[in-house]
């Protein structure tokens, strides 16, 4: 029984980071209309910049902030040179554009930072928890709580704020939307999300350590789970 | 002068029937080629090519034409190969031309089971029961170990080769022959299919489903005609991938990239053409040979392999979103306004005045 419960209270915890993922996809659906396929290739670049940097030296709240400040950079540019020329096109256009991007990203990350595999050390100690004879991964429940966090932050954003409405209206109708609202550029540059992205990444990516999982490992099973491609292989 | 189309008065400008000799000399070019080049370019770049072409005129059947956007090349492309595989192995008296055709039949019989969903949904969910396709194969070919007759590695290989009608096709040459033999015909019928009434109910369907219901096309009927078709394309396609240009294939090489990789072919190439699937085939094949050529020549070979790959992939996506851009219409379209600016080149030009015919009264 106590099998039974410890198996199920991780696999439940893991399954918050998973359903972060998910979230972010879901957000950026939902406040764009863009089905965005480069979700998991810019968590790699996410993860891959945490960890350089933190190699490099940098403490990890520095390589925290950095990661989000160029992820903020990429966001932006995504939408100045990819989304914004393509206002207005069919969905289907738009989701093989996020596919290219995904080839981009993916390219550019590896390309600069390497594609060997890496362990990522975010700081935080993985000891057990007991509850009587449970295991329970401390790792874990710090992930799930920072989902937790999250998923509310994120729904009082889409229901209470004046920006989460706004992308909402311009993801049910981009006409409609556009006739009530000046700045409809504005509302979808934002919602190409760097935010969600990130957040969605660390978390994920965190859920490495201390389990015997190699980085990247762990990074193409979420692949798979994203039905993402799987890594460059011969021809 | 502002509306005004060349493609008009270029159409008399072909006394000597430049089409027709075009036509030719790219017939002789295509058959001499083998002699022309070294067995490094039959093997690794024309076989490929060719094949790839064929796959990505399968895909441009369904999503170029039918506008049904697939994801399932690859799965589809799997069944052929296994298919053959299993036909050859299990079936030794059936001829390989027999076994290809035959295995081209049951990947155009599973095609139109993943298209199914078609009938009912559109745009992305639809991808996601092609996707289904790609892992679903992916899994069964794996499982069950009859589909690779338990060999060890879980790969399939021809045991007898190439070989038909005391022919023997397993050299380069006859490689090459036997998949472009293979290709000339099948771009045949399907040029002859897209002119027929199925490519206009397809095209009808593309442009407006609904509009092409109300005048009366059979809508479900023709999107799994499509996905029929594109399949038995694919299914040949990926045999030929197996078993004329690998020699031995597993399930990893007709994996998702597989699938991405002939869509970017057509998507490059042109949606909606015949000689986009070339054209994209081409540029695929070529690009990365050609990149690395450039880094050669710039580095001296200093650049790490997996960089190159790296680069080559970045490459690739920046190409895909500057065609969705830019050119949504790919090469074909570029290539098309190239011709164009080339006979009004031509006809401006007072020398080679001769050339424009009179348009008969």
């Amino acid at each position: 029984m106590s099998m039974f419960l410890e198996t199920l209270i991780g696999g439940l915890l893991a399954g918050t980071m998973y359903s972060l993922v998910a979230i972010g996809f879901v957000l950026i659906y939902k406040a764009s209309g863009v089905f965005n396929y480069a979700q998991g290739s810019i968590l790699l670049f996410a993860a891959l910049t945490f960890v350089t940097l933190t190699e490099n030296g940098v403490p990890a709240y520095g390589a925290i902030a950095i990661t989000i400040a160029l992820l903020i950079a990429t966001a932006i540019a995504i939408e100045k040179l990819l989304l914004r020329p393509l206002t207005n096109r069919s969905p289907m256009t738009l989701f093989v554009a996020t596919l290219g991007l995904s080839y981009v990203v993916e390219g550019v990350a590896q390309g600069i930072m390497g594609s060997q595999v890496r362990a990522l050390n975010l700081g935080i100690e993985d000891l057990p928890i007991f509850l009587g004879d449970i295991l329970i991964s401390q790792f874990d429940l710090v992930a799930a709580g920072v989902a937790l966090v999250l998923v509310v932050v994120l729904s009082l954003l889409f229901n209470k704020t004046r920006i989460g409405i706004q992308l909402r209206g311009v993801a049910d109708d981009t006409r409609a939307a556009l006739s009530l609202l000046a700045s409809i550029s504005t509302a979808s540059g934002r919602s190409s999300g760097p935010l969600p992205v990130l957040l969605v990444s660390l978390p994920a990516c965190s859920g490495v350590r201390g389990r015997g999982y190699s980085f990247l490992c762990r990074w193409s099973s979420l692949r798979r789970f994203l039905s993402l491609s799987s890594a460059a292989s011969p021809r | 002068m502002a509306e005004f189309d060349l493609r008009a008065i270029a159409e008399p400008v072909d006394p000597i029937g430049l089409k027709a000799v075009g036509l030719v000399s790219v017939a002789a070019l295509v058959l001499a080629a083998p002699f022309l080049a070294s067995e490094y370019w039959i093997n690794a770049i024309i076989v490929p090519f060719l094949i790839l072409s064929l796959s990505g005129l399968g895909l441009n059947l369904v999503t170029g034409y039918a506008g049904q956007l697939s994801l399932g090349a690859g799965a589809f492309m799997m069944v052929g190969a296994y298919a053959t595989f299993a036909l050859q192995l299990r079936v030794p008296e059936l001829p390989l031309p027999l076994a290809l055709i035959a295995a081209g039949l049951i990947s155009g019989v599973v095609g139109p089971v993943f298209g199914l969903p078609s009938t009912r949904i559109k745009g992305f969910y639809l991808i996601v029961s092609t996707l289904a396709a790609q892992f679903f194969f992916e899994w069964l070919f794996l499982k069950f170990p009859w589909f690779y007759n338990g060999n060890s590695s879980a790969t399939i290989a021809l045991s007898r080769g190439l070989s038909f009608f005391g022919l023997n096709a397993n050299g380069a040459h006859g490689r090459d022959y036997l998949t472009l033999g293979i290709v000339a015909l099948l771009t045949w019928l399907s040029f002859n299919l897209i002119r027929s009434q199925t490519g206009r109910n397809w095209m009808a369907i593309r442009d407006m489903d609904t509009a092409a219901a109300v005048i009366g096309v059979p809508v479900l009927r023709a999107k799994l005609q499509a996905f029929a078709v594109s399949s038995f394309i694919l299914g040949i396609a990926g045999a030929l991938w197996a078993l004329a240009y690998l020699g031995s294939a597993s399930v990893q090489s007709f994996g998702l990239h597989r699938s991405y990789q002939i869509l970017f072919i057509i998507i490059i190439g042109g949606l909606g053409t015949i000689r986009g699937a070339y054209l994209g085939a081409a540029f695929v094949s070529l690009l990365p040979l050609a990149l690395d050529w450039l880094f050669q020549y710039l580095f001296s070979g200093q650049v790490d392999a997996g960089l190159l790959q790296n680069i080559e992939k970045a490459i690739f996506g920046i190409l895909i979103i500057w065609f969705l851009i830019r050119e949504p219409e790919g090469l074909s379209r570029l290539l098309a306004l190239r011709r164009t600016a080339a006979v009004a080149f031509f006809l401006r030009n007072p020398f080679l005045h001769f050339l424009k015919q009179e348009p008969e009264p």
